[in-house]
């Protein structure tokens, strides 16, 4: 050994190198597409240490995360860092929580938080299938200062009925959308800007909404699709923009409009909401249609976001056909309603619910069809006023009015 | 004769006293290094807290012995010292390992374990702490290029973890792993070769200043990415590239090194006639 001269020793070295490197290069080549693929400087800024491990074991998560808007902003453990009272999970070294909360959400998003929190896709949404019950005293607090009428309630009859398999996974899955959290927060923001693509444009498309709103007892997305407005979206889609930033929505990036157009978007430079019932005047959702709080100011900054695309004199005369309309529904409703009031006033029904075939018809009177007449007139979906509306509530009137007689023994 | 020969004479009278003192900076800087890993992380093992204190611990030991030659009671506690750092350093080496590939035993576990080869640096002073000891009546010459000859392959071997993990992001990646294994087969060669002769002892020098500029640009990279984030403090350590780990070897590898260096050569004649 000493002989060997100095650059032999360095040959020798680099010899061992290569040789060391080529095998570590060929083992790295032979790890999986996913393993071996670099990270990009957005997926290093968003996700860190996660996307390394959850690029192999979730790829959809990183995939759909790197292509929505939070991945410029944000990484995982922003939106994955528990709050004061969630469910800590212990998670490589790491403390996450699983299910991340409107709370999470709105330690960035705090005014749409509050506008969320304050609409019926708040507390009420919940309520109206399990009542007041699961509410902290602050959740039910704060959501009956906007919604006293929709709180005090207990579970819906209907739901006990029929059993918690078809709450959790029927009534329960759109209603999550205002259910309490562990972290004393309220809602479920994933509902409409669906994990992990978090998008702007997702929940723009009426697809989404309409995941909730469509059937028989809330045909939204139906008659959405049998209006002008809808006819335009599937036939012009592609001249539609609905990724741009809220704030920059134009007539020209959606030159008809979806669902979130008219009930949360400002369009050229005017104020975007999360409170779905901000530009609402009546609760169509009820049996006989009340004014909203504030009803008729709703109405006003409708016809805002209308007169961008209507002459005033047309609005004004769509809204005084539609209010005929409403005016006749709760007309026919307070009819049927009186019947029903009569039945159990005279002992002829029980006080249960529905446990008689009445109970149902007219559950199916209100919850279906009236609901669908007065939703339609406000959508523009002729075909939902008319045949699946007043058709079937003028048909339904005169049964009942037989069901009345019938069940009186008076026939 | 050369600046670092004049350095090296300079310096030699208290050569077992600053290789003493690196240690223990060493063993502080690693207590620093393990305690915020694992804060970041929030110490959910109770070895963790291990890491975090052991290495403060010998930190002190090594440097109550900094101004006086240790004795009988000295070399004793030294010793212990040394002992435990081996076992704390393996032991950390195995809890790295039972996190990811003790329940899936499979390269891409080891690829995505905790840092396996940061543990072992605790070791690697402790075995250097014992070499101090030693050295007051044994050429340590030879063991301590063979320990600079390992930190070296640590070098390379963490850096190929860590730098797997992101799919060797941009190809200055692999410089590490390279300059890594390029200085252990060096170091390892002239461990075994002593005294050494102007060239050789000048190409090890040349090995330990690329191994430095490794560590520093390494470090700097790793800095620069640290502090680019606008995330607290805590994410920063858990999520980004480790701050120190660049230095972790490099460190280790350089002083450990030059020490050998230092002792050997002409330093062992002094050495002989001192007895």
């Amino acid at each position: 050994m000493k002989g060997v001269k100095w650059y032999l020793v360095v040959i020798f070295a680099i010899l061992i190198t290569l040789v060391l490197f080529a095998l570590a290069y060929a083992l790295t080549g032979m790890r999986p597409d996913s393993g071996k693929s670099r990270l990009t400087a957005e997926e290093a800024r968003a996700a860190g240490k996660c996307v390394q491990c959850h690029r192999r074991e979730t790829p959809a998560i990183v995939e759909t995360f790197e292509k929505g808007p939070h991945a410029e902003y944000i990484n995982c453990f922003d939106c994955h860092k528990p709050l004061p009272g969630q469910e800590v999970m212990e998670h490589k070294g790491f403390e996450v929580v699983r299910v991340v909360t409107a709370g999470n959400c709105a330690e960035c998003h705090a005014e749409e938080y509050r506008e969320l929190t304050r609409s019926r896709h708040g507390a009420p949404a919940w309520t109206a299938v399990m009542g007041k019950e699961p509410f902290t005293q602050a959740q039910y607090d704060y959501a009956y200062r906007y919604h006293p009428e929709a709180m005090d309630r207990g579970p819906n009859a209907l739901g006990q009925l029929e059993g918690v398999g078809a709450v959790e996974n029927g009534c329960g899955t759109c209603h999550e959308i205002g259910a309490p959290n562990a972290d004393g927060s309220v809602g479920n923001c994933n509902k409409c800007h669906l994990r992990h693509y978090f998008s702007v444009e997702e929940a723009r498309e009426p697809e989404t909404c309409g995941a909730c709103h469509l059937g028989p007892d809330h045909s939204q997305i139906e008659i959405y699709e049998e209006s002008s407005h809808g006819i335009v979206y599937r036939t012009k889609r592609g001249d539609f923009n609905l990724k741009v930033e809220p704030a920059r929505l134009t007539t020209e990036d959606m030159p008809a409009p979806t669902c979130s157009t008219c009930h949360l978007s400002g369009l050229n430079g005017g104020g975007m909401t999360h409170d779905v019932g901000e530009r609402l005047s009546y609760y169509l959702f009820a049996a006989i249609s009340a004014e909203r709080p504030g009803g008729m100011a709703n109405r006003e900054r409708m016809k805002e976001l209308c007169l961008n695309c209507h002459a005033a004199t047309h609005v004004e005369e769509f809204y005084a056909d539609a209010d005929l309309t409403l005016t006749a529904t709760n007309d026919r409703v307070a009819e049927v309603k009186a019947i029903m009031d009569g039945l159990y006033a005279d002992g002829v029904l029980t006080p249960e619910p529905f446990d008689e075939p009445a109970e149902f018809e007219y559950f199916d009177f209100w919850h279906y069809f009236v609901r669908t007449a007065k939703h339609g007139a406000y959508m523009v979906g002729a075909d939902f006023v008319q045949w699946h509306g007043n058709y079937e509530l003028l048909l339904r009137l005169h049964e009942f009015r037989d069901i009345d007689r019938e069940l009186r023994g008076l026939e | 004769m050369r600046p670092f020969d004049y350095a090296m004479e300079a310096a030699q009278k208290h050569r077992r006293r600053l290789l003493l003192l690196f240690i223990a900076g060493n063993f502080a800087g690693l207590a620093a290094d393990c305690t915020l890993a694992h804060w970041s992380i929030g110490f959910y093992h109770p070895g963790m807290y291990l890491s975090a204190l052991w290495p403060a611990l010998a930190a002190l030991a090594a440097a109550a012995f900094v101004p006086f030659e240790p004795r009988r009671f000295g070399k004793s506690v030294l010793y212990a010292t040394a002992g435990a750092s081996l076992v704390v350093g393996l032991l950390g080496l195995l809890w790295h390992l039972s996190g990811q590939f003790f329940a899936e035993p499979a390269f891409a576990s080891l690829i995505y374990s905790a840092p396996l080869f940061g543990p072992a640096v605790i070791s690697i002073f402790g075995v250097t702490l014992y070499l101090y000891i030693r050295s007051g009546s044994r050429d340590v010459f030879r063991p301590l290029a063979s320990v600079a000859a390992v930190s070296c392959l640590g070098l390379a071997i963490m850096a190929y973890q860590d730098h797997a993990q992101n799919g060797f992001w941009i190809w200055t990646e692999w410089v590490p792993v390279l300059a890594g294994v390029f200085s252990a087969a060096v170091l390892g060669f002239y461990a075994w070769k002593r005294p050494l002769p102007g060239a050789e002892r000048s190409l090890v020098l040349s090995v330990a200043v690329l191994v430095l500029l490794v560590g520093v640009i390494g470090t700097v990279y790793h800095v620069s990415a640290f502090f680019s984030f606008p995330t607290p403090l805590r994410e920063r350590f858990a999520l980004l590239a480790p701050p120190f780990a660049p230095l972790l070897y490099c460190d280790a590898a350089v002083f450990i090194g030059l020490t050998g260096l230092w002792f050997g050569g002409k330093a062992v004649k002094r050495l002989k006639t001192d007895r």
